[in-house]
C-alpha cells in the first residue's frame, strides 16, 4: 500500500512524454491553452525517467518523515497511507485540466517515435520489464543482506532496542519508504508503457489493498514470494473474472482470509517449512532404502 | 564530592503523569567506576528513573548531566551514541536472528543508513564478537536463533550487545529476575567483571545478590531518594528497615 501511491506520482508524468506534442488532448477539452509549467519536464526523456525514481521518493520522504519521526506505526501508518492515497486520487480527478481526470491519460501509442502498441514492441517491453524486475530483486537482495536488513529484521522484533543501541530507527523506515516508493515508481512506469494509459481507477484503495493480497498469497517475508504471489494472484483474476464474473471479488476476499488464516507465512512460508523438509527427509529417505535393498 | 568524577548528575529531576509524581524532585549522582544499585518497592519510581536517563521518558523538570553534557531533551539514539547504555527489564534481544547477529547489529558503526548499507563484518569485529561471547558464556551458541536460547541465556545476551558498544554507563534494569541460583552467582561473577572501567546502575530486589555486587545503594520511595550509602549503612537506616526492608 506504500508503494501504491507513488505509482500515480511517477506515472501521470511519465505519460506526457508519449503524447503529441503541443498540448495533450485532455487539456485541450478543458480549455487549456498552454502547457502547466510542471509539465515542462516532463519533456525530456531523461528527466523523466529520473523523475520516475525521484518523484515518488520524495513525496513518500516528506510523508515518511512526517510519520515516521512522530513515531507513527502499525494500523495508523496503514490509515494514513490509504488517506493520503484516496485524497490523491480524489485530487487527480478534480483536477481534470491537469491530469486527464478520471479518463486519467490515454491513448499513449508512441515513445520517442517508437510505436509501442504493435506486438513486436509489446514483447521488447515485456522483457524489457523482466529485466528490471531481475535488477529491482537482485538490489533488494543486496539490500536485504546487508546491515542494513538485518537491522530492519531487528527493528520489525524488537523497535526499542534498536533505538536504544544507537540507531535513529526513523530514518531506516524512511529509507525503506523511500526504496519502496521508488520501486513502485518503476512498476507504475512499466505499466503504463505495456498497457499504454494511465487513470486514476488504478490507483486509490482497492489496488492497494490487493497489492497487500499479492505479498500474502506470496508470503510476507519473501522478496521472491511477492514476486509470485503477484503472479499467480493475477493470473487468477484473469482466468476466474472471465470464467465467473460476478464471483471473482468474492474469490479474491476468500483467498486472502485463507491465506492469512491457513497459511500466515503464504506460500513461501509452506515451501520453507513444509515442502523442503519434507523433500529433504524424502532424499534421506530414498537414500536409506538404497541402502536397505542392496543389502 | 569532586564534580570531575561525577559521569551523571541527576538535579531536581520530576516527571508527572496525569498530576501522579513519579520521579519527584530528585538528585542523584553516580562516580566514575561506580556500580550503584537502586532498590525499593513496585512503583518506587526506579525503572522510571531509568527510563528517564535514557530518554525514553521526557522529564517535566530538572537536569540529567552526562559527562557535563545535558541529556535532556536529546534523542535517544544520541543518548546511546555518547554511552550509556541500557538494558530492559525483559530481555530484549532479536529472537529471530543467531546470536552472533545479535552482537554484530550492536556493535556501534554502520549506524546511518548508508553506513549499514556498505557496513563489512571486518576481522576486528569478529574478534569483539568472540570476546564479548566469551565473556557472557555464549561462545558455543553463536550460531543459535536468540530466540531458543534459555531466559538467563537471553539476558547475558542482551548484556553482552550493551557491552558491544562499549558504554560509559551502564544500565541494567533487573538482570536477575527469573534466574536460577546458579544462573545468579555467574551473572553476580559476570557484572563484577565488566563493571571495571565504566560505571553502572543496577536495579534489584534480591538482597543477597545486591550484597555481592553494590558499590553503593541507594533505596527509592515513592519518587524520592529516601537512603543512600553503603550496604550496612542503608540497611541499618530506620526509615530504610520500616518502608522497605522491614517487610
Amino acid at each position: 500500500m506504500a508503494m501504491f501511491l507513488k505509482v500515480e506520482a511517477a506515472t501521470a508524468f511519465v505519460d506526457k512524454m508519449q503524447s503529441t506534442p503541443g498540448i495533450p488532448d485532455f487539456m485541450d477539452w478543458n480549455q487549456l491553452t498552454e502547457l502547466p509549467l510542471w509539465w515542462l519536464p516532463f519533456k525530456s526523456l531523461p528527466i523523466t525517467l529520473i523523475a520516475i525514481l525521484v518523484v515518488p521518493a520524495v513525496i513518500a520522504f516528506i510523508i515518511g518523515y512526517a510519520m515516521f519521526k512522530r513515531r507513527v506505526g502499525g494500523v495508523y501508518f496503514a490509515i494514513i497511507t490509504q488517506a493520503v492515497a484516496l485524497i490523491l486520487t480524489v485530487l487527480i480527478i478534480g483536477q481534470q485540466g491537469y491530469t486527464g481526470g478520471l479518463n486519467g491519460i490515454t491513448d499513449l501509442k508512441t515513445l520517442l517515435g517508437w510505436d509501442i502498441q504493435t506486438d513486436s514492441a509489446k514483447y521488447t517491453l515485456y522483457f524489457v520489464n523482466v529485466l528490471l524486475l531481475l535488477v529491482c530483486i537482485i538490489g533488494c537482495i543486496w539490500v536485504q543482506r546487508s546491515k542494513l536488513g538485518t537491522l530492519l529484521l531487528a527493528m520489525r522484533d524488537k523497535e526499542d532496542r534498536v533505538r536504544f543501541s544507537g540507531y535513529d530507527v526513523a530514518s531506516f523506515r524512511i529509507f525503506s519508504f523511500c526504496l519502496a516508493a521508488s520501486l513502485a515508481g518503476i512498476g507504475g512506469a512499466m505499466f503504463t508503457l505495456q498497457v499504454g494509459f494511465m487513470s486514476p481507477t488504478l490507483i486509490g484503495i482497492v489496488p492497494s489493498i490487493e497489492m497487500v493480497i499479492f505479498a500474502a498469497v506470496g508470503g510476507r517475508n519473501s522478496l521472491l514470494g511477492a514476486v509470485y504471489g503477484t503472479l499467480l494472484v493475477n493470473f487468477g483474476k484473469t482466468y476466474f473474472s472471465e470464467q465467473f464474473p460476478d464471483l471473482w471479488l468474492f474469490a479474491i476476499a476468500a483467498m486472502f482470509i485463507g491465506v492469512v488464516l491457513v497459511m500466515p507465512d503464504g506460500l513461501a512460508g509452506v515451501y520453507r517449512n513444509k515442502i523442503l523438509p519434507w523433500w529433504q527427509s524424502r532424499q534421506s529417505g530414498t537414500a536409506d532404502g538404497a541402502v536397505r535393498e542392496q543389502t | 564530592m569532586n564534580t570531575e568524577t561525577n559521569v551523571l548528575v541527576l538535579e531536581n529531576l520530576t516527571v508527572g503523569f496525569d498530576g501522579f509524581k513519579a520521579i519527584d524532585s530528585l538528585n542523584l549522582n553516580v562516580r566514575k567506576n561506580e556500580l550503584r544499585v537502586i532498590i525499593g518497592h513496585n512503583g518506587a519510581g526506579k525503572t522510571t528513573l531509568l527510563d528517564l536517563i535514557c530518554g525514553k521518558t521526557k522529564a517535566t523538570g530538572g537536569s540529567i548531566k552526562f559527562n557535563e553534557k545535558e541529556m535532556l531533551g536529546v534523542p535517544e539514539h544520541e543518548i546511546v551514541r555518547a554511552g550509556i547504555g541500557r538494558k530492559f527489564q525483559t530481555p530484549s534481544i532479536y529472537e529471530n536472528l543467531s546470536v552472533f547477529k545479535n552482537l554484530e547489529v550492536s556493535y556501534p558503526s554502520g549506524r546511518s543508513v548508508f553506513g549499514a548499507l556498505v557496513f563489512k563484518c571486518t576481522p576486528e569485529i569478529k574478534h569483539r564478537i568472540n570476546a564479548i561471547a566469551e565473556e557472557i558464556g555464549l561462545s558455543e551458541a553463536l550460531a543459535v536463533d536468540a530466540g531458543q536460547l534459555s531466559h538467563g541465556q537471553k539476558q547475558w545476551l542482551e548484556i553482552g550487545m550493551l557491552l558491544m558498544q562499549e558504554p560509559d554507563l551502564l544500565m541494567l534494569d533487573e538482570p536477575i529476575a527469573g534466574m536460577s541460583v546458579r544462573e545468579r552467582e555467574l551473572t553476580a561473577a559476570l557484572l563484577n567483571r565488566i563493571c571495571k572501567g565504566r560505571s553502572m546502575i543496577v536495579i534489584e530486589h534480591d538482597m543477597e545478590f545486591v550484597k555481592k555486587i553494590a558499590d553503593k545503594v541507594t533505596v527509592m520511595h515513592q519518587g524520592k531518594i529516601l537512603a543512600e550509602g553503603s550496604m550496612d549503612q542503608v540497611q541499618l537506616d530506620e526509615r530504610v528497615i520500616e518502608v522497605y526492608l522491614g517487610h
